[in-house]
């Protein structure tokens, strides 16, 4: 009985195929944009995660609770100490880097100081290990541990009108609020390709950091990169009971945490996506109810049911959602793919971004075999679900008043 | 009777014109033709205590200069103040920077004392409108209590209210607020020094109350008034010498 339903949905589906073409690629067209959308979401937040934890905070960012508290006046008094008790509970765990730094504000320029920049003291060694500064670097060389040097971001080396070679000249503050200053060699100079970190950041090795700020063996932030990213929350939640510091987990970011609040609009927006492509389906089967009124009124007064009757309807209709679920499927996943592979270049938005937005400068969609099937069945479902509110009426239909339709 | 045999009598004519004149009092002892000193800062954070040591030289009210002796990691940071220019020299980077705009907010040294206080150098009267609030009591000392209400918009703090004693015209204690009424520093003059006629106060501690648990003394020693000082002093060129 099933396989003569189909015989005889795949038959109605050919009768008129240029409008099951038309229904079956808004159906395409969906699966595919939601598709695209999906990779595109899990691409920038994978890019956004990645910058965070490569270029700001490691999976963990421990920092005192005041410095936490102050921290958009960079309060250099409230250090942590690196003592070797606070080295051993963080080895205790599964951590593959610990890389403390010191982030202070100066006033840079070559006649008057009046150009903001954000200075980061660094251990070289480990932070090219985390952020990959020494491949970021466009003219010179990368840092190393004890020269009074800097490497600084390309625009704000622009700014200042400097090149590789050339002193820069910091005047700050020290930790105990003291003016101080240092006449550093440009060595490097980088493009990272996110504005607010080429424009205003540039990295000294953190001894000379330490000196200049009075903050031996201190650091303001210690950024911790885990062996394995999903320990992190687990991992932040033991050390929060043996160190009374703030310890944040990168997924905490504030960008991170407002992206993933937003999830359940994005699927509100793929529901109605699919919906309104699903519209050509209905008009479709509306159209279908609307032909084939005699059709339906001569195969109910042969004994179809009104279950039958339906089902032929709605296979005629899974046909076509099957079709251009799998074809949007097919477009999607390829697309989504090429852009896993190629990425796209959001440069020219990333460079004018601060660094509060730590996206780009490529982001490299991330498509995902859950998301190809997931979205092929809605695709399915939805089909079938709107196909079936247009043609429920038929079950109405009296088999004599049907037939004498014109 | 009482108050007519401890001097305070004259401020019972026209409030407003003898405060004026208790402020101009103030003004004759604090301000100096010349002046040479050894100043120390005693800057107090938390638990910790930092001494600065430093030489400062004062020619009328647009010339200063202030070298820094001690510590060592301080020893030879300079500040120049050429009329309302306020210029600082580091030995590390061997060169001066002007400090300008908000930078002028920012603690000298640390201290409590801010590169705002250290430039101001109008008198009282010129910038405050004065209001005598009283007879009060500080540092167990009789104290004329006056309010200073700013009247032209460029002053550091938008109101003082000061206590004069009464014998030593110093304002042994005053208070800054900002325009919202905000308490931002509490100054206390608790010594002195009388060269003939003027008594110039050595001992100085002031509290920034936007800072937590912190204060700053300022202890000023060797103090010469009036006396020859070089021009080469105030001078860039002096301020950027090897």
């Amino acid at each position: 009985m099933i396989s003569k339903l189909l015989k005889l949905a795949y038959r109605n589906f050919r009768r008129n195929t240029r409008r099951s073409i038309i229904s079956g690629t808004s159906i395409a067209i969906a699966v595919t944009l939601i598709i695209f959308t999906q990779s595109y979401i899990k691409g920038f937040t994978q890019n956004i995660s990645d910058n965070i934890i490569k270029l700001l905070s490691g999976h963990i960012r421990i920092t005192t609770k005041e410095y936490e508290r102050r921290e958009r006046l960079l309060p250099l008094s409230e250090a942590i100490d690196l003592t070797p008790e606070f080295y051993e509970v963080l080895q205790a765990e599964a951590v593959k880097l610990i890389a403390p730094r010191i982030k202070f504000g100066v006033l840079l320029g070559k006649n008057e100081l009046s150009i903001p920049a954000l200075g980061y003291a660094i251990d070289p060694i480990i932070e090219r290990q985390i952020s990959g500064l020494n491949k970021r670097i466009i003219n010179g060389a990368y840092l190393d541990s004890a020269t009074n040097a800097t490497i600084i971001g390309n625009e704000l080396a622009r700014r200042l009108n400097l090149t590789v070679g050339d002193t820069l000249t910091l005047v700050t503050r020290t930790a105990y609020d003291s003016p101080t200053g240092i006449n550093l060699v440009v060595r490097g100079i980088f493009s990272i390709g996110i504005g607010g970190i080429d424009r205003s950041l540039f990295y000294i090795p953190l001894s000379v950091g330490q000196k200049l700020l009075d903050l031996n063996e201190k650091a303001t932030e210690v950024a911790l990169v885990l062996k394995k990213t999903d320990q992190t929350k687990p991992i932040s939640a033991r050390l929060r009971t043996k160190l009374d510091y703030s310890i944040v987990p990168f997924q905490y970011n504030s960008l991170l945490r407002y992206i993933n609040a937003f999830t359940i609009v994005y699927y509100l927006i793929y529901a109605i996506i699919l919906i309104v492509a699903c519209s050509t389906i209905a008009n479709t089967m509306i159209m279908v109810v609307f032909e084939r009124t005699r059709e339906i009124g001569m195969m109910k007064a042969m004994g179809f049911s009104n279950r039958s009757v339906v089902g032929l309807l709605l296979l005629e209709a899974t046909i076509i959602g099957v079709i251009g679920s799998f074809i949007g499927t097919v477009i999607g996943a390829g697309i989504s793919y090429w852009l896993k592979i190629k990425g796209l270049d959001f440069s020219k938005i990333s460079s004018t971004a601060s660094t509060d937005l730590p996206f780009g400068p490529i982001i490299h969609f991330q498509p995902s075999f859950t998301t190809l099937i997931s979205t092929f069945v809605m695709g399915i479902i939805f089909t079938v679900l709107v196909a079936y509110l247009a043609v429920r009426r038929t079950v109405r239909l009296d088999p004599a008043q049907a037939l004498k339709t014109i | 009777m009482l108050l007519i045999a401890i001097g305070l009598e004259p401020v019972f004519g026209d409030q407003t014109d003898q405060a004026i004149q208790i402020i101009e009092k103030v003004d004759k002892n604090s301000v100096v033709n010349t002046l040479t000193y050894k100043g120390k800062f005693l800057i107090n954070i938390a638990s910790q205590a930092r001494e600065k040591e430093f030489v400062g030289y004062t020619k009328g009210k647009d010339f200063a200069y202030i070298e820094f002796t001690g510590p060592a990691m301080d020893k030879g940071k300079r500040f120049l103040r050429l009329g309302q220019e306020l210029w600082m020299f580091l030995p590390e980077v061997e060169k001066s920077v002007k400090i300008a705009g908000h930078m002028l907010r920012q603690s000298i040294m640390g201290s409590d004392f801010s590169y705002d206080d250290f430039i101001e150098n109008r008198k009282l009267q010129d910038i405050y409108d004065i209001k005598f609030l009283g007879i009060d009591t500080a540092l167990n000392k009789t104290c004329f209590k006056l309010e200073l209400t700013a009247k032209v918009p460029d002053v550091n703090y938008y109101t003082r209210k000061v206590w004069v004693d009464t014998l030593a015209y110093l304002p042994i204690r005053a208070e800054y607020y900002a325009k919202s009424d905000k308490l931002m520093k509490e100054i206390t003059i608790s010594d002195f020094q009388k060269f003939g006629n003027r008594n110039f106060p050595t001992k100085i501690k002031m509290v920034n109350k936007l800072r937590q648990n912190t204060y700053t003394e300022l202890t000023l020693k060797d103090i010469k008034i009036d006396v020859p000082i070089p021009t080469k002093f105030f001078t860039k060129a002096y301020l950027e010498r090897k």
